[in-house]
């Protein structure tokens, strides 16, 4: 017993073990609310395309020696209602116009990073995330955009359940379908900027998905979906980094490959919707 | 009295196509009206622009200040939404409990009564997807009704749904004309629409007729409706089968 | 939602509040900037305890090594062919950074953002730099000019010191007079040491020269997977005329940059390429194969593996230089 609590322990004795620890919790839970609307919606896609769209806005924070956090929301905001608007237009079809636009940003990103001639540049660190670099001054932004995105939620649940899931009774209920839209663009651009420090480009989308659709499989109603969501997202964060202390492998990887786990025990074993009960209910009933 | 909805020269496109041209028509209190035409006429469309989803190009609606229920279409529902019966059906409380309240008891008591009345309160904590077709018609029109809605409009209700469910439809919506609620019913049935609502709407893109079920439906109106692929076959019974060729161009009656 | 679900979201953000102030508060600010070693005061260390010395790179590990001997505890980041210009720490890295008493790194911007790797892992080791104090190149080889540093990005200079063999020399005698500041019980054995290894080096050093000047003055062109060879090319009288990724090895060349350097290879008709260990060679073995001529294995950013005969610093230089001789004969 005494073996367990000092595995625990042993890594809060440094200071950049917790700092990650609590980053890694925020952007767990943050990721896994917000990725709530990600999975009903169906906006996987959506969200992968937006991490990698923020590179740009990296590189060139990057390039002007600011922190690369602001130039990531910049970029962010700037994708999300571009991909908003041009999908509204009706033209071209969502999952092209997101397509298109993603690839480009991403391939403009490359390019300015690869343009830099000099030895300093990280894009490792950009695209599998830098979990153990994270400063004070990160974890404070970290934490006002989590707490104002998830106040959002939390104050306007209800209009944005209504929104999600019946948009012509919200329309009938006079709501601002478009405000309302568009916030949930923000909210999930924030999402992704809060976790490019933790899992990086590349993997985002594994927090934004995964946790939210192990969730799914769990409950039933939406507000559980989100309680349920957020503490897999926060423990599955904390394990992950737990691992890759012990076990020396890349942290991101590592918090995405616990999200996964727990999401392969709920397809299996999920009371309601597991697999392995779905196959067994029959045959017992058979034998009963 | 007045009536409760006056529609006037109401024209409406969509995606560059006229989808509803100058349709005109008045509904009193507490009537039951059916919309009925074929695919693509435009049924949804009149739903949609008296709830104010589309805008007309010319034209006006004039609800008197009532207000609308919508009842959405099964088939572009999302059921494997994680949100019970109560929770769907508090959904239409939100215009009456504003930004940032949450529920009160008089909104649980509503939502409550809403469900009994459509026969759907053991259901209460039922997941939406475990529901059946009926079921599901029923507790959005008990969504609607918890919006405390004047006027009521039911997209294709009837809709793979079967005979009980229909019944049962059918009765709630006889029961609201006991409150004074307006009912507006899409529907495929044109046999159900004559037998059991007090106006019909032919709609083809423009209003073929409007009136008593007796007085609208006849030849005429039927090949004006269905471009005379409709087979009627006298006052028991009819056949519509929608936009399907039979024997030929022109209009024309068997026997 | 439910009133329980109420108080739970209120909860967890107050809880996401109070985190991230502690986490905030508790970030240590970072040790300073390494002391000159006037300014180093000594540990007192029990009985059994050996300083703790970490090491970044497996080069600068072996020569640190050699100084400290059997006396210190030391630990090196960068295991064999781990390219230190895309190292990314770990959680025990990190770790091992926090626990330590002295730090020693090449510096010059070989390890990528290396102030900030120390910042975040805290602790209190004394840092060195054993690239301070050098006369350093820059990346197109000419010298810095005195009192020319702070005019010049970390991102302009060659950080590939090792391959003047007078400033591994310079490094042993900064190893030495810290670890001698930190534990003066143990200096006697650190100066004798240092002493016998500084003799190795000065052998090694004519060495080269030797080597180096058998080579046929037009054939003493060097093109390389990465220009990591100034230093050598600057004290003992080759060049660097290309490189296959002639700046940051995970950014990829473009296009005209291959073509560039093929050309370069014909025009000084040079009969080998050189490829590090640490770096991909499958563009180098194309533009080889493209051009006729030999690739040739060597050793730069990181030491070889057992039996490679480049296991330590002294091997390595060896080993690189040999070959270098007999590909440009």
């Amino acid at each position: 017993m005494a073996d367990i609590v000092e595995l625990l322990v042993q890594p809060l004795r440094y200071p950049f073990m917790i700092r990650g620890l609590l980053a890694s919790l925020m952007v767990g839970t943050l990721c896994a609310v917000v990725g709530t609307y990600v999975v009903l919606r169906g906006m996987a896609f959506f969200g992968d395309a937006l991490a990698h769209a923020i590179l740009p806005g990296v590189a060139v924070a990057y390039l002007i020696e600011i922190n690369l956090f602001w130039g990531a929301l910049v970029m962010g905001l700037l994708t999300a209602v571009g991909i908003g608007y041009v999908s509204e237009r009706g033209h071209v079809k969502e999952d092209t116009a997101i397509g298109v636009i993603f690839a480009a940003c991403f391939a403009l990103g490359v390019a300015l990073l690869s343009s830099v001639q000099s030895y300093s540049v990280d894009l490792t660190h950009i695209l599998f995330g830098n979990v153990l670099g994270v400063s004070g001054a990160d974890l404070w932004l970290t934490a006002g955009l989590g707490v104002l995105a998830l106040l959002a939620v939390f104050l306007l649940y209800k209009e944005l359940l209504v929104v999600s899931f019946d948009p012509i009774l919200a329309a009938t209920l006079r709501l601002p379908l478009g405000f309302l839209n568009y916030l949930l663009l923000t909210l999930i651009a924030l999402a992704v900027v809060v976790s490019l420090q933790t899992v990086g480009v590349a993997l985002m989308v594994a927090m934004l998905v995964t946790p939210a659709a192990t969730a799914y499989l769990l409950t039933r109603r939406l507000w559980h979906m989100m309680v349920v969501g957020a503490v897999i997202g926060a423990v599955s964060s904390v394990a992950g980094l737990y691992l890759s202390f012990y076990v020396n492998v890349a942290s991101g990887a590592a918090v995405v490959l616990v999200c996964t786990g727990f999401f392969i025990l709920a397809f299996l074993f999920s009371p309601s919707r597991g697999a392995v009960w779905s196959w067994l209910r029959p045959r017992l009933a058979a034998r009963a | 009295m007045p009536p409760i909805l006056e529609v006037d020269n109401l024209t409406v496109k969509y995606n560059e196509k006229v989808a509803l041209e100058d349709v005109s028509f008045s509904v009193q209190v507490g009537e039951r009206v059916a919309i009925v035409g074929p695919n693509g006429a435009g049924k949804s469309t009149l739903f949609k622009a008296l709830v104010g989803l589309l805008h007309p190009t010319r034209g006006t609606t004039n609800a008197n200040g009532a207000e609308f229920g919508y009842v959405t279409q099964r088939s572009v529902v999302d059921w494997s939404f994680p949100v019970t019966v109560h929770d769907t059906v508090m959904m239409g409380r939100i215009a009456k409990m504003g930004w940032l309240r949450w529920q009160r008891p008089r909104d649980r008591e509503i939502v409550r009564q809403c469900l009994a009345q459509v026969g759907m309160l053991a259901y209460a904590n039922t997941q939406i997807a475990e529901l059946s077709g009926g079921q599901q018609q029923r507790v959005f029109i008990a969504r609607a009704l918890a919006q405390e809605a004047n006027i009521l409009l039911m997209d294709e209700p009837f809709t793979g749904v079967d005979a009980p469910s229909t019944e049962a439809i059918l009765e709630i919506i006889e029961r609201l004309r006991d409150r004074s609620v307006t009912v507006l019913v899409s529907t495929h049935d044109l046999n159900l629409a004559v037998e059991r609502f007090d106006r019909l709407a032919l709609l083809n893109h423009k209003m073929i007729a409007y009136g008593p079920p007796q007085e609208v439906i006849n030849p005429q109106t039927l090949a004006a409706a269905y471009g005379g692929h409709a087979l009627w076959h006298g006052e028991d019974y009819a056949m519509v089968v929608g936009d399907i060729g039979c024997c030929g161009e022109g209009g024309h009656s068997h026997g | 939602m439910g009133v329980l679900g109420r108080k739970l979201l209120s909860w967890s953000v107050i809880v996401v509040l109070l985190g991230a102030l502690t986490g905030a508060c508790g970030a240590a600010p970072g040790p300073e900037q390494a002391p000159s070693t006037a300014r180093i005061e000594a540990i007192s260390l029990g009985a059994e305890e050996k300083l703790r010395v970490v090491a970044t790179t497996n080069i600068v590990g072996d020569v640190v090594g050699q100084v400290g001997g059997d006396t210190i505890e030391l630990t090196i980041l960068m295991g064999t062919g781990v390219d230190p210009h895309s190292y990314v720490p770990t959680p025990a890295d990190s770790a091992a950074i926090h626990d330590a008493q002295v730090v020693f790194a090449n510096g010059a911007g070989l390890e990528t953002d290396l102030e900030r790797v120390f910042e975040s892992a805290g602790g209190e080791a004394v840092q060195v730099y054993l690239s301070d104090g050098l006369q350093h190149r820059l990346l197109g080889g000419a010298l810095e000019e005195e009192g020319d540093e702070h005019g010049h990005d970390e991102g302009e200079i060659d950080p590939h010191v090792w391959f003047d063999v007078r400033n591994v020399i310079h490094w042993v005698d900064t190893t030495e007079q810290v670890l001698s500041a930190l534990d003066p019980a143990h200096a006697a054995a650190y100066r004798a040491n240092a002493a016998d290894y500084v003799l190795d080096l000065e052998e090694l050093d004519a060495w080269v020269i030797e080597q180096v000047a058998a080579i046929p003055q037009a054939n003493r062109k060097l093109v390389t997977n990465h220009p990591s060879f100034g230093y050598l090319a600057g004290r003992y009288g080759l060049e660097q005329v290309g490189a296959v990724y002639p700046f940051n090895p995970s950014a990829e060349p473009s296009a005209r940059d291959i073509a560039l350097l093929q050309d370069t290879i014909r025009e000084y008709a040079v009969p080998a390429i050189f490829a590090e260990s640490t770096v991909n060679p499958k563009l180098a073995e194309q533009v080889a194969a493209d051009t006729g001529v030999k690739l040739v294995a060597l050793y730069s950013g990181s030491l070889g593996e057992p039996g490679s005969g480049a296991e330590t610093y002294i091997a390595m230089i060896r080993y690189d230089v040999g070959a270098i001789a007999g590909a440009l004969q």
